[in-house]
């Protein structure tokens, strides 16, 4: 009687183990298992396409000629770690990191894995998905919103720029037709001291009209109301960070923060504050994008400076200031193809509407600090 | 310059008005200004030679506009634009349509009255062929219907013979409403006919 049972349980156990096999050799994820010392015990097909590595070499091999370099130490740490105290440092369902593949060639991947023990033995099981295509499309649309960002914001700021233009252009217009006609008749020896009155007053009346129109302009620059409020600059310096994160990673841009703990607060609008930072930030990657033969750093500082105020500085190892470190705060002033000049020298009214001050100085032995200050706020306990 | 001649000034900004005339009474220029393209679509043009001076950037209709509205009026005044802005696709287009001069504000005092002094004697060449043409076309048309057609067929090259079989009279005939048409027509000689036939009929037959 129990004959024909254990057959059925055989058959049952055969049919489930051929489900499995079915199951893994036609996932279109790699499925790759390894052992607790990080060996590779099984590979089924997909791994060949995702890799290009025939499923057969990869046996035996350790687990790290998976990873790009800079992760195979960060992995065997882990690992080691988890096999002796069972503590988990990263997500076992969906964690993405960079894979490598036979060719070189580094590629984004999803990863979700698990354990099971054999005879006391650790067998670890990872599902790895190939994710460079989602990741593209990702890039496609950030880089269409950025670009649609930067057209936009030129758009207005040309038109900006052309009604400035027209705007000064018509007092001066006057004031040069005004002048010019007063020096013919001057030298027909014909300019009578009424015509030459009537003149003048008019060229005073355009000149005044033409340093009224700057003076809107700064007005319209300096529109936005600040909101102050009492905060931690490093939390701003977090947050703006985060923003900056995949750029500085895209760019292969080190990232070294020298954040001093519990600074005294400062009374500063946020957004404003947010704004000056990612400015000094993207300026200071767009400087290193020239720098292929060293690596690229970007050290962000924030401390109190010897007179009591806060102080936050962003370094970078790009190509410095040169002969135009005058002109850098020169509105309508750049150095780059594509930028109107403005950043820079509203960052620096926006630092100084805040009581501070916006410098910039070369860096050793290449590249350039922008430091800026900000007043403690009062009431703070130092 | 010379007898009544007159510059049209049109901005919108009274001080650019006012200083444009100014510089123009320096060279003894005689200018009238506007402050829109309506208030000078709406007035009568004297007939004498004039230019206009126009700001490309007006308030209601362009200046760019006001050229195109002048040409469909067939009234061909030459035209300096003026702009605050180098607006080069623009320029070429306005500079395509006929205009004399693109200048970009504040331009030199020298450019404006060179480009004025140009488009005035531009005008005024033009007038003087106008008032030739009128003057032929006046006397051409107090010819009898005979008279037209012999010396339609005589600038064409026929021989008073031809033009005598071809109309069914005599030979004789054909002299006489030849030489009265001549009379007329105050031509001294066929070629010179042939010449004044050719400025009428000219501007009307390329239109055809």
């Amino acid at each position: 009687m129990p004959k024909p049972d254990r057959e059925r349980e055989e058959s049952a156990l055969r049919y489930s183990e051929e489900n499995y096999r079915l199951v893994v050799e036609t996932a279109p994820d790699a499925v790759i298992s390894i052992d607790e010392r990080g060996g590779i015990l099984f590979a089924n097909p997909a791994t060949a396409r995702i890799f290009g590595y025939d499923p057969t070499e990869l046996i035996g091999k350790p687990l790290t000629i998976l990873m790009p370099e800079f992760l195979r130490k960060l992995h065997e740490n882990g690992f080691s770690r988890y096999l002796a105290t069972g503590q988990r440092h990263i997500n076992w369902q969906g964690t993405e990191l960079t894979a490598l593949r036979k060719n070189g060639q580094e590629f984004p991947v999803e990863i979700s894995f698990g354990e099971l023990s054999r005879d006391g033995h650790k067998v670890f099981t990872g599902f790895i998905r190939d994710i460079s295509e989602r990741e593209q499309a990702q890039q496609a649309l950030q880089m269409t919103q950025m670009e649609l960002a930067r057209v936009s914001r030129l758009t207005t700021m040309g038109e900006l720029a052309a009604s400035i233009a027209h705007e000064v252009n018509q007092p001066l217009t006057a004031v040069t037709n005004n002048s010019s006609a007063c020096l013919r008749l001057l030298a027909a020896d014909n300019l009578k001291p009424e015509v030459l009155r009537r003149a003048l007053e008019e060229i005073v009346a355009d000149g005044n009209r033409a340093s009224g129109v700057v003076a809107r302009i700064r007005g319209f620059i300096k529109k936005e109301p600040a909101e102050k409020n009492r905060l931690d600059i490093n939390d701003v310096i977090q947050e703006v960070l985060a923003l900056a994160e995949r750029e500085l990673y895209e760019n292969r841009v080190r990232l070294e923060r020298q954040l001093t703990n519990a600074l005294p607060l400062v009374l500063a609008d946020r957004v404003q504050m947010q704004q000056v930072l990612l400015n000094l930030i993207m300026n200071g990657i767009e400087a290193m994008l020239a720098v292929t033969d060293q690596p690229r750093s970007l050290w962000v500082q924030s401390r109190v400076d010897d007179s009591g105020d806060i102080l936050v500085a962003v370094r970078d190892s790009g190509t410095g200031l040169g002969s135009e470190a005058d002109r850098i705060f020169t509105p309508f002033f750049t150095t780059k193809a594509n930028g109107m000049g403005m950043g820079l020298s509203i960052s620096r009214s926006l630092v100084e509407n805040h009581g501070g001050r916006l410098w910039a100085m070369p860096n050793s032995p290449m590249g350039a600090v922008f430091s800026f200050t900000l007043p403690v706020s009062a009431g703070t306990p130092a | 310059m010379t007898t009544a001649s007159i510059v049209f000034v049109v901005d919108d900004d009274p001080s650019v008005r006012s200083s444009i005339k100014f510089l123009l009474s320096t060279v003894g220029l005689r200018a009238e200004s506007f402050e829109s393209a309506d208030t000078l679509l709406h007035k009568k043009l004297p007939d004498v030679p004039s230019c206009l001076v126009l700001d490309v950037r007006l308030r209601g209709l362009s200046g760019i506009d006001v050229q195109r509205t002048l040409a469909a009026r067939n009234i061909q005044i030459p035209i300096i634009f003026l702009t605050g802005h180098g607006d080069i696709p623009m320029s070429v287009r306005a500079i395509k349509a006929g205009a004399v001069e693109f200048l970009t504000k504040p331009f030199r005092d020298q450019d404006l009255l060179d480009a004025v002094r140009v488009a005035l004697e531009q005008d005024r060449a033009r007038r003087e062929k106008e008032v030739e043409v009128t003057d032929l076309q006046r006397r051409f048309d107090s010819l009898t219907a005979r008279e037209q057609q012999v010396i339609a067929m005589l600038v064409s090259g026929m021989l008073n013979k031809q033009i005598a079989n071809e109309l069914g009279t005599a030979e004789s005939t054909v002299k006489v409403q030849r030489s009265r048409a001549m009379g007329k027509m105050q031509a001294q000689s066929l070629v010179d006919l042939a010449k004044m036939i050719e400025k009428i009929k000219g501007p009307s037959e390329k239109a055809s």
